[in-house]
């Protein structure tokens, strides 16, 4: 498979935390961006700053992630029942708590009427959306598709990681990254994803065969079990990074990992000291007992 | 040169929901007409002013039911119900191991129904909260279901009411490419309070009994349950000797991109997907006998998914809404209308419409009343959800 990433943006920037301003905030209609929460709002901007990018008016499918949606709007339509048991209830966060709420939205922002898919596999929903983007794109190789993965954080996820004795160990973010993808490569081009991973049962164990990953792998970057800390199995490679030292654990953290391996393909990023360029990239992660990949090379 | 694509087969199904727990209990009660619609039994949700599809199990009969023997005392509801359908499709696939057995399912609240429960303590005992929580993503239900069966692979799909027939589309492709050896494919929702006054809010419920297809109609009724296919490339199957149920034909996801609820007038969309599936399958909409409509008894679903299927069949085949049966029951219809339509297939039977009346305004087309006996080789199945998400499955007889 090779899936030729045309754009990709991200907020937070792995490589540049201090970086707060969002991209293509500017991008989003100011009627819409006020009805939106302000989490929800960074991930579509991203989304629409890729597109712009990429020079992509509309996409012809829409692949999402997420690992927990909306989960300002649940928290926030939970607590709305609870104080008005019995009474009248606003829609909003209800129709917003929907996990494909950013898919949608971005689908009709931009009256893009092609598929629309969300997955909601922890740490792998991304993984997914990329390899839907694949099938799509291997069976209409001129179509620019969206991929991207968006994820919340509210404060009771904190008060729940501390009592699950995450505090210290795993720290709780949010972050969303969009890219436009295709069959083929163009001007735009970033790098291609040659690889795509999510194995069950495999903590402890060899993930890949020996043919998917042949070649010398000159970086890895890897996030390890939010609850155990356990790390996943890694091929032989020359140098590996924590990501989630930067980016913090989200479910769409392998997101903003992709772009981070992206921008290491682009900038020549060494990996010996010795002016070295990095052409190949694998970002790995555990989470319980699924481990999930992907290669990307330039 | 590149040979035709593989062709996918339905060799193992299993389902629960307000018609009983397994498919000859659908079947049964699909040919009775029998509606299980009526006031909840089994939760302690309040709302006894509504009526619900509620799967006549406790969640205790449920996990006595389920025959994995890891099974814990902690599981949601949507869990236990994914167990069983996932058991019962497996059983019935005619192959005692699948090796490389990818599972593809789906839900809109995963363990909502826990978390739900003990929210209250969110601040007096965050512990117990966090307790119901670990189970709460939608994924919950499918590392469960993952390690019943023994799937080395496993991803969840969560596009609101079109959810597992989205993933019934995505195990059907995956097999095409040679990405999955056999591939179990569905999805699985409990009832739970927030969901239903979520859709209290949009004003989308009736308090009836529903009437899908009728001039007064009022809303939905919300269901649960759980439904999974058993999907291999045909000549897998027939290669070992055994008979696939059906062939999945053709499939098509598209979007309506009119508005977060609702369809658009012209119901573009749903035309749009039914379309696709009948360009994967590569027949005309003059070769499908049957439709099991999207037909939630929405003012706005039913009057825009009438008006495009009358522009694309133009004399609509005979068509039904087992959501006058079943209720709505979210991620799970897809799949659950995929097992009603294999049935109507090998069967030779359309399922009736519970309580239809006169037809839809502006409309021309009756969807079928009570339980008909008919040939059947080929039907389209429709689901249609929030975000305009719209997918179209083409079953068809092996």
């Amino acid at each position: 498979m090779e899936l030729w990433i045309n754009a990709a943006v991200c907020h937070p920037l792995p490589w540049d935390l201090g970086n707060t301003d969002v991209p293509g905030s500017e991008l989003l209609n100011k009627g819409a961006a006020r009805r939106m929460p302000a989490q929800m709002r960074k991930g579509i901007s991203c989304a629409l700053q890729a597109l712009a990018n990429a020079g992509t008016v509309k996409p012809d499918g829409i692949f999402m992630g997420t690992g927990l949606g909306q989960v300002d709007d649940t928290i926030g339509f939970l607590n709305e029942i609870e104080e008005n048991a019995g009474g009248i209830l606003s829609p909003s966060g209800f129709m917003r708590s929907t996990h494909n709420t950013v898919g949608g939205t971005i689908a009709l922002l931009l009256t893009a009427d092609g598929p629309n898919i969300t997955y909601s596999h922890g740490l792998a929903s991304l993984h997914w959306a990329l390899l839907n983007a694949t099938l799509h794109a291997e069976e209409h190789p001129t179509h620019n598709l969206l991929v991207g993965a968006a994820d919340e954080h509210a404060p009771l996820l904190d008060a729940l990681a501390n009592v699950a004795g995450l505090t210290g160990r795993t720290t709780l973010t949010s972050g969303a990254a969009f890219a436009v993808v295709s069959a083929v490569r163009n001007a735009t081009s970033l790098g291609k994803i040659t690889g795509l991973w999510t194995a069950l049962r495999a903590n402890g164990k060899q993930w890949w065969t020996n043919e998917e990953l042949s070649a010398p792998i000159d970086l890895v970057l890897f996030g390890s079990d939010p609850f155990t800390g356990a790390l996943p199995v890694l091929p032989p490679h020359a140098r590996s990074l924590d990501y989630r030292s930067f980016t913090g654990t989200h479910g769409s953290a392998p997101g903003q990992a992709l772009c981070m391996a992206l921008h290491k393909l682009n900038t020549g990023w060494s990996t010996d000291g010795m002016g070295t360029a990095v052409t190949s990239v694998l970002v790995v992660d555990q989470h319980g007992e699924e481990t999930s990949a992907m290669l990307i090379e330039r | 040169m590149q040979g035709l694509p593989p062709t996918i087969a339905i060799t193992g199904m299993g389902v629960v929901s307000a018609l009983g727990n397994g498919v000859a209990a659908q079947l049964a009660a699909l040919r009775a007409g029998y509606s299980g619609i009526g006031a909840l039994r089994y939760h302690d949700l309040g709302f006894p002013d509504l009526v619900f599809g509620e799967v006549p199990m406790s969640d205790a009969e449920l996990k006595t039911a389920v025959k994995w023997a890891d099974a814990g005392s902690d599981l949601s509801r949507t869990v236990l119900l994914g167990l069983l359908a996932a058991e019962e499709a497996m059983a019935s696939c005619g192959a005692k191991n699948k090796t490389g057995l990818t599972l593809i399912s789906a839900s809109t609240v995963g363990g909502m129904d826990r978390t739900e429960r003990e929210y209250q303590y969110r601040d007096s005992d965050t512990a117990r909260l966090m307790r119901a929580a670990r189970g709460h993503e939608v994924s919950d239900h499918t590392r469960y279901v993952a390690r019943s069966v023994g799937a080395t692979q496993a991803g969840t799909i969560s596009t609101a009411c079109s959810s597992s027939a989205n993933a019934i589309m995505l195990g059907a492709r995956l097999l095409k490419t040679g990405r999955a050896n056999a591939v179990l494919a569905g999805g699985a929702d409990a009832l739970c309070g927030f969901t239903i006054a979520g859709f209290r809010a949009l004003s989308a419920m009736d308090a009836k009994a529903c009437r899908p297809f009728s001039a007064d109609r009022a809303g939905m009724n919300l269901g649960e349950g759980a439904a999974y296919v058993v999907l291999e490339r045909l000549s897998d199957v027939l290669e070992s000797g055994r008979k696939p149920l059906a062939i999945v034909a053709g499939y098509a996801n598209a979007n309506d991109a009119y508005h977060q609820t609702a369809t658009s007038p012209e119901g573009i969309g749903p035309q749009k997907a039914m379309e696709g599936a009948l360009r994967v399958a590569g027949i005309t909409a003059a070769n499908v006998d049957h439709v099991n409509a999207h037909g939630t008894a929405t003012g706005n679903n039913d009057l825009t998914e009438l008006i495009a299927m009358e522009r694309l069949f133009g004399k609509v085949p005979p068509f039904t809404s087992t959501k006058s049966l079943t209720g709505h029951t979210l991620a799970a219809a897809g799949a659950l209308e995929a097992v009603f339509s294999v049935l109507s297939i090998r069967h030779g039977f359309v399922p009736p419409t519970a309580r239809a009346g006169d037809v839809v305004e502006g409309c021309r087309s009756l969807p079928v009343k009570v339980p008909t006996d008919m040939a059947v080789r080929t039907v389209l199945s429709n689901s249609f959800g929030f975000g305009g998400n719209g997918t179209s499955l083409l079953f068809s007889a092996a």
